[in-house]
């Protein structure tokens, strides 16, 4: 299944773009801010993001893949998103996905932003001495080291979508804009789907730290 | 900068948190769940000792389990591949106001998981994916019902044909058994795949579509025979000899370049046929052979010697009578009109007796054809007016399904044909 998923990422073109000097977040190494976030752009159900035809630009991919180009450093593939409602008791929800690091050092996600949510951050499910599990913000964001995978999945680390502001319907697709430490962005079209689990973070209190 | 817990240790504290999770993640003080989630990890990983810190990768499956047949494709497998020895038929109600977008969605969901189970391949959000390993050839074939396209706003899309079948005099429908706005046909080779498919498409869809019925059936445990071999029916009977033949009979199997957007896609006519075992008991072997016109040793023709031998319909005993009675099943199913031909691809089914029954067994009967009106229905009439059979059998249920046209990687089933 990696090996198709390789392919498909090979097959479509550059989605990722490198530091520009001039493009005013490109700098940053910490979290988008909202303005920032806002100035992505609307994202519409069932569409794919910037590039949009009818039907999607990701069709040609196949569900929850990611545009990489050849030699595409970080490599995205089984990207999917819980459904979730905007008028949810906790319009909150994850995103998960595997993380392919194809080059020879470290690469670090530090950031993440979707305009289907007011804020995005980049979390950890960790549990305390009694047990008990509680999700926090991930300092420093996923480093996954070279060559290796790192798997985002439900009860463990994931991209947390909170104060939605659209609805996200199973057989739909959402777009999430990974940023790496060094400020190149992938963009990732994460399907939706109904799940029954990864309900832990709606009984929480919706703070970043919850 | 590394985090605690980092992908390559399995047994660390990402597992144990898992174990968490699937237990609720709700907040429980004490030891007691930290030795609950102490055994969970233990069980997650496979290997009870802590030493162990690799789990060993899955053994490859054993003989069949990894054969696959594939998904993608000008036309659906399922229909005229080779038949997996096991089938769950699901037939499902969609909701009311299902729509356009409903119906794109919900095809959406249901062709990633599909295309990935029939391939060992583990779908988006599947929380059991090691019953995904071992696919044994799983096929799941997609198709709708005449109401699906009223729900979805599409019945400008509906082929002509797709309507259910007129009564038949024979017929003792349960509605139970009847319809469908949705079926999902899967058959393989192995029935712990098939329960995860069944659970897999079951949940994904559920949001749109709940199940109506549910015919499992089963043709023999690979293996046992060789491969190729007809199967038998719960009458002893060997059954679906005379099939037509893929390729040069397509235009029989499958719906053509007239039917526009439909073709490539074809019928499918599920008809649950019960038998009285009881009364076929009481039936000696002789007259069991008269009744088919074949016989039960290896499925010959009366008329010949071996299975796929064409009967002589008009070979007469010493004394006169034609050696196939002209009231044998074989007889009355053969039609002067070549189009008049079905697709069959049927299953047993053994059920538990209703209460005071000794048993409640019979044929899932399942036939493609590009036209179920002019091909099916002719035949299931002649049969209803006069077949000896009759008097063992009876239909409790009937549907009928469109079969979408198959698609390519990237697209999802019925994208191009319902304009969706």
């Amino acid at each position: 299944m990696l090996a198709n998923s390789a392919q498909r990422g090979a097959q479509t073109r550059a989605r990722s773009t490198s530091r520009f000097a001039n493009r005013p977040f490109a700098r940053a190494t910490t979290v988008l801010s909202i303005a920032a976030l806002a100035a992505l752009g609307a994202c519409s159900p069932g569409t794919a993001g910037d590039d949009t035809h009818p039907g999607g630009t990701n069709h040609t991919q196949g569900e929850g893949q990611t545009a990489s180009p050849d030699g595409a450093p970080l490599v995205v593939t089984d990207a999917w998103a819980k459904a979730v409602q905007m008028d949810a008791e906790h319009p909150m929800t994850g995103v998960f996905m595997k993380l392919s690091n194809r080059t020879d050092e470290p690469l670090t996600v530090a950031s993440a932003a979707s305009s289907a949510a007011k804020m995005v951050e980049l979390h950890e499910t960790v549990a305390d001495e009694n047990g008990s599990t509680t999700m926090q913000k991930v300092e420093g964001g996923f480093t996954i080291a070279p060559g290796a995978d790192r798997v985002l999945e439900p009860g463990g680390e994931h991209v947390m979508l909170m104060g939605m502001t659209q609805d996200l319907i199973a057989g739909d697709e959402v777009e999430v804009v990974l940023t790496l430490a060094d400020g190149t962005e992938i963009r990732v079209t994460a399907a939706v789907r109904d799940f029954a689990g990864a309900k832990e973070e709606y009984s929480h209190e919706e703070t970043s730290e919850h | 900068m590394t985090l605690p817990g980092n992908q390559d240790n399995p047994v660390s504290r990402r597992s144990v948190l898992k174990a968490g999770s699937i237990v609720g993640g709700t907040v429980v003080a004490g030891g007691a769940l930290g030795g609950v989630i102490a055994a969970l990890s233990r069980g997650l990983t496979e290997h009870p000792s802590p030493a162990n810190v690799t789990a060993a990768p899955a053994e490859a499956p054993l003989a069949f389990g990894s054969e696959t047949l594939p998904f993608y494709g000008a036309r659906q497998s399922g229909v005229t591949t080779v038949a997996g020895t096991q089938l769950a038929l699901l037939a499902f109600d969609v909701d009311e106001g299902l729509g356009r977008d409903g119906a794109r969605r919900l095809l959406r969901v249901l062709t990633e998981i599909t295309s990935k189970l029939t391939q060992g391949q583990v779908p988006l959000a599947d929380t059991e994916p090691e019953m995904v390993t071992s696919p044994a050839r799983l096929t799941a074939t997609i198709g709708l019902g005449e109401r699906f396209f009223t729900r979805a706003s599409i019945v400008e899309n509906k082929p002509a044909w797709l309507r259910q079948l007129p009564a038949y005099r024979i017929d003792q429908l349960q509605d139970r058994w009847n319809g469908g706005d949705l079926v999902v046909s899967l058959s393989g080779d192995d029935d712990l795949t098939i329960a995860h498919a069944r659970r897999a498409v079951t949940r994904a869809i559920a949001r749109w579509a709940r199940p109506r019925w549910v015919q499992r059936g089963f043709q023999g445990a690979r293996g046992a025979r060789p491969d190729g071999t007809t199967m038998r029916n719960l009458m002893g009977q060997v059954d679906g000899t005379a099939n037509p033949t893929p390729g040069p009979d397509d235009q029989v199997i499958w719906c053509g370049p007239e039917q526009g957007v439909w073709a490539n896609g074809t019928s499918m006519v599920v008809r649950r046929i019960a038998m009285n075992l009881e009364t076929w008991d009481e039936v000696d072997r002789v007259a069991r052979e008269d009744v088919m016109g074949r016989t039960l040793h290896n499925g010959a023709p009366l008329t010949g010697t071996e299975e796929h031998d064409e009967p002589d319909f008009e070979a007469k005993s010493p004394i006169g009578f034609p050696v196939i009675a002209p009231y044998s099943h074989i007889r009355r199913a053969r039609s002067d009109n070549p189009h008049e031909r079905i697709y069959r691809r049927a299953y047993n089914y053994d059920d538990d007796p209703e209460p005071g029954e000794l048993s409640n067994s019979g044929l899932v009967f399942v036939s493609y054809q590009a036209d179920p009106m002019t091909q099916y229905h002719p035949l299931q009439a002649r049969l209803a007016e006069l077949d000896s059979l009759n008097e063992w059998t009876t239909p409790i249920g009937s549907a009928v399904f469109a079969v979408l046209p198959g698609c390519a990687d990237g697209e999802y089933l019925g994208e191009r044909v319902l304009g969706l």
